[in-house]
């Protein structure tokens, strides 16, 4: 089970399927190898991530390469165009506004997990990830924005 | 407040953080006045959507390689050796993981399993003390629907029911539903109509279905075409009964998905997490799906009365009350299509734009004591009987001539209705029909000691996926479909045994299992006649060897799909393969059949509507209203169809079909789990390959059990 959102975290830092399969071993060789330097002060997963992190940026500085993002792929399920548009922005975001973005938005971590996977301070995470999610909504206000299903 | 602030706030509201009392209070007066910031919120959730529909993508299956590549670990390394790690597949891109070579410790890597999963990573929350992500609760909420209706008694709820564009005319319709249960077969929905129609002439959508066991009755408007609105010329409304009901007859249903999504929640392999919201004071999870797999939510629909169609791609949006699974609300969003808006233009829709829902139902109240029994009272009309004839288990030697078999194992359902079903011309047949029950769940077992048919007894097609039984024995499975549950078909010496059951498929399997029966298929059944020539049943492998072509399979297939049989069509001299593929649990879009032939040309157009398309580099065909894609490459015609797939799912499935790779050959496996398919009848394994040595070093002795070979589709 952590083992896929490990994949999927790193699959979204990485943005290639290959290289976040390598990050995920290489994140769990290293937590292994750490654990019993993880002192409990965060929470398991919080430091998990961070762990995660740190890899995905080794293997993006080894890489180098933005060629290698072979994500998203357009997902194939009902309302594409919403979902082709959001990740389409969403992949132009900067890494300091998509780690908080993913950490939050997409795995549901609270500002203060996201803080100390990202090793910065609350407001800093707050004032990203709303800058992030102003980012992708002015991506997609060209389109008017409909009544979302999310306001019963 | 300014719009900055209040940005910032609703940031943080949407993300679940608290905010302080003022704050909110502050922020919400400023959204009353402000459509700018309104307009930021729909964009945050509009975003929001667009991010977790993608979670359910597919996560490659790193444990093994972990395990491996922990086990390297120096300190861990003068452990038992077994052979070295090969990773399983090289991934697209050419890139392969990082390949381990050394020796692993099985004993260690059994040890480190086992200490993470001390650190809280199993379990059913991932992140202790908060949400599991959507993709764990959507693997997690078929079984925890499942335990939820075993343990339900009863249950009455009021429903507010919106309609939009049922006709021109009548833009918006307006009903109450109420749902009363008392497990397992007392049902009763009451849909009161309150739109103010014109005039009298409109016929008034109110409908009654009450159901007590064995009774069953329904009143609603005569079902006129909407354009016929108001004068609908077949008058008032109309009633039904049927009694001498079959326990769980599809023919007189209980539409109880309505209380808990049971069947339309049966697998998860389309189910999407969206989030969560409150809904009416309760904490509920919002899932999505497509209209066609929430197809029983709606079954109430189908009962009677006039309702609006909707089109199978249709988005469902179903918040579950994360506590109870009842649905707390649903709401349907037209597909955005080419296909779906000329199909609206048939249906005399107006355009519905994909962000409005067209139907709406959301809960008023709801609450879990048994209704009182006169809820159920069936009015005294004139009724038809399906002819079931109740009867006590003792005394069904004397009636039918044997005593019906009992499964040992019933996964805690107890017994509920034991009944003679009907034979021809309304006599009683000489089968019976044990039914057992827990809450809303069932099965019953029909049985005969005299089939003579030439394939499988009861509803179950002779290409159905063939599986072993977990002690032993095969049988015949098919998924959940629209209108019938999972099935079983067990033919043993003498007699014959058709299972149907809302339960999971591996419960159904273990409970089939415990039947004092030792099944077999006849060889007979392999071979059926299919216009005007024969169609035998056979291994993948056995095809590859049998016919004079090369065979391919797919491998990209839409989720939760794999091949359950492959069948040899032999029409004089020529010989077609039919590759079937289904879904395990739930099949309510229905089989994605892959045919190949000998060819050069594509047949004469058949339809209407066809378009021309590029399969990879070949001209091929696409036809909408068969969900077709045909092509012809290298002498070789192949059609690819079915599961209401649209064009870019058919392209993905032709574009990945690669020749059949068979493993060298070994012996037959013999597998004790329960839910494999037997392979002389079916598949092949061919998506995971055994890990091989490469290293110089042999195998050590007694390691071979380490690379199991895992038979063909098992389910994830």
């Amino acid at each position: 089970m952590y083992q896929a959102d490990v994949w999927r975290f790193a699959y979204h830092l990485t943005g290639n399927r290959a290289t976040a399969e390598d990050v995920t071993q290489e994140a769990f060789l290293r937590a292994f190898r750490f654990l019993r330097s993880f002192r409990g002060d965060s929470k398991f997963s919080s430091w998990l991530f961070r762990i995660v992190r740190n890899c995905s940026m080794d293997a993006l500085k080894a890489r180098r390469s933005l060629e290698l993002r072979d994500y998203p792929q357009p997902p194939p399920a009902t309302d594409p165009a919403t979902r082709a548009e959001v990740w389409d922005a969403v992949r132009n975001l900067s890494r300091e506004h998509l780690e908080p973005f993913v950490l939050i938005e997409v795995f549901g971590l609270s500002y203060q997990e996201a803080a100390d996977v990202l090793q910065v301070r609350v407001g800093t995470v707050k004032s990203r990830m709303h800058r992030g999610r102003r980012v992708l909504i002015q991506g997609l206000t060209d389109h008017d924005v409909e009544e979302g299903a999310g306001e019963l | 407040m300014n719009c900055e602030r209040a940005e910032l706030a609703l940031s943080e509201r949407i993300d679940g953080e608290r905010l302080a009392p003022r704050l909110e209070r502050a922020l919400d007066g400023h959204l009353a006045e402000c459509p700018r910031c309104r307009a930021f919120e729909a964009g945050a959730r509009r975003v929001r959507e667009g991010v977790r529909f993608r979670l359910a993508e597919a996560v490659p299956d790193l444990v093994e390689p972990i395990m491996a590549a922990v086990a390297t670990e120096p300190k861990r390394r003068r452990l038992r050796i077994i052979p070295p790690f090969e990773p399983r597949r090289a991934p697209p891109g050419g890139r392969r993981p990082r390949p381990r070579r050394r020796e692993v410790a099985r004993l260690g890597v059994a040890l480190l399993a086992g200490a993470f999963a001390g650190t809280a990573i199993i379990g059913t929350g991932v992140w202790p003390g908060r949400e599991p992500s959507p993709a764990v609760l959507a693997q997690e909420l078929p079984r925890q629907v499942l335990q939820a209706a075993t343990h339900l008694k009863g249950y009455h709820a009021q429903f507010a029911v919106t309609e939009w564009h049922f006709q021109p005319r009548l833009p918006l319709r307006h009903f109450t539903v109420d749902v009363w249960l008392a497990a397992p077969e007392r049902f009763r929905l009451d849909v009161v109509d309150h739109t103010p129609y014109p005039n009298a002439t409109w016929p008034r959508n109110d409908l009654s279905l009450i159901l007590d066991r064995s009774d069953w009755y329904l009143s609603g408007p005569a079902q006129c075409p909407a354009d016929a609105y108001p004068n609908c010329p077949l008058g008032g409304p109309q009633t039904r009964r049927v009694d001498h009901r079959i326990p769980f007859s599809e023919a007189a249903p209980m539409p109880s998905d309505i209380v808990l999504p049971l069947t339309t929640l049966a697998d998860s392999n389309r189910l999407t997490v969206l989030g969560r919201d409150t809904i009416a004071g309760h904490a509920a999870i919002r899932v999505a799906l497509t209209y066609r797999q929430a197809s029983p939510l709606f079954a109430f629909l189908h009962q009677g009365g006039a309702w609006r169609p909707f089109f199978p791609d249709d988005r469902v949006v179903l918040w579950l009350d994360d506590r109870s699974w009842f649905p707390l609300a649903y709401r349907v969003y037209p597909a955005d299509s080419p296909q779906r808006r000329a199909w609206a233009a048939r249906e005399g829709l107006p355009p519905e734009p994909p962000g409005r829902d067209v139907f709406s139902a959301r809960i008023l109240s709801f609450d879990e004591r048994v209704p009182a029994l006169d809820t159920f009272a069936i009015p005294s009309v004139p009724a038809t009987s399906e002819g079931a004839q109740t009867v006590d288990l003792d005394e069904v030697p004397s009636k039918v001539g044997f005593e019906p078999v009992v499964p040992s194992e019933t996964e805690g359902l107890g017994l509920y209705r034991v009944v003679i079903p009907p034979g021809v011309s309304g006599a009683p047949s000489d089968q019976t029909i044990v039914a057992y029950s827990a809450g809303l769940a069932w099965l019953k077992v029909r049985e005969t000691h005299s089939w003579h048919g030439n394939g499988p007894f009861g509803p179950v097609s002779s290409l159905a996926e063939r599986v072993a039984l977990p002690g032993g024995g095969v049988a015949y499975y098919e998924p959940a479909t629209r209108g019938l549950e999972r099935r079983l078909s067990i033919h043993a010496p003498g007699i014959d045994l058709f299972l149907e059951s809302n339960l999971p498929r591996a419960a159904l399997l273990h409970v089939a299992a415990s039947l004092p029966v030792s099944s077999r298929i006849p060889s007979s059944w392999d071979v059926q006649p299919s216009k005007g020539g024969v169609a035998e049943r056979l291994s993948l492998r056995q095809a590859v060897s049998r016919v004079p072509f090369p065979v391919s399979e797919p491998e990209a297939l839409p989720a939760g799909y794999r091949l359950i049989a492959t069948e040899l069509v032999r029409l004089g001299n020529l010989q077609s393969l039919n590759l079937y593929f289904r879904q395990p649990a739930a099949d309510l879009e229905g089989q994605i059949r892959l045919h190949i032939e000998p060819g050069t040309d594509l047949p004469l157009a058949s339809a209407s509507q066809q378009s021309a398309v590029q399969v990879g580099d070949t001209p091929g065909r696409f036809t909408p209203s068969r969900h077709e894609l045909e092509w012809v490459r290298d002498g070789i015609y192949y059609a690819v169809d079915g599961a209401g797939l649209g064009l870019s799912e058919l392209l993905a499935i032709a574009e990945s079909l690669r020749p059949v790779d068979l493993p060298s050959p070994s012996p037959p496996t013999t597998t004790t789990s329960s839910a494999t398919t037997v392979p002389s009848a079916t598949t092949v394994p061919s998506t995971t390959s055994v890990p091989t040595p490469t290293s110089s070093e042999p195998p050590p002795a007694g390691a071979a059990h380490t690379a199991e070979p895992t038979a063909g589709g098992g389910t994830p």
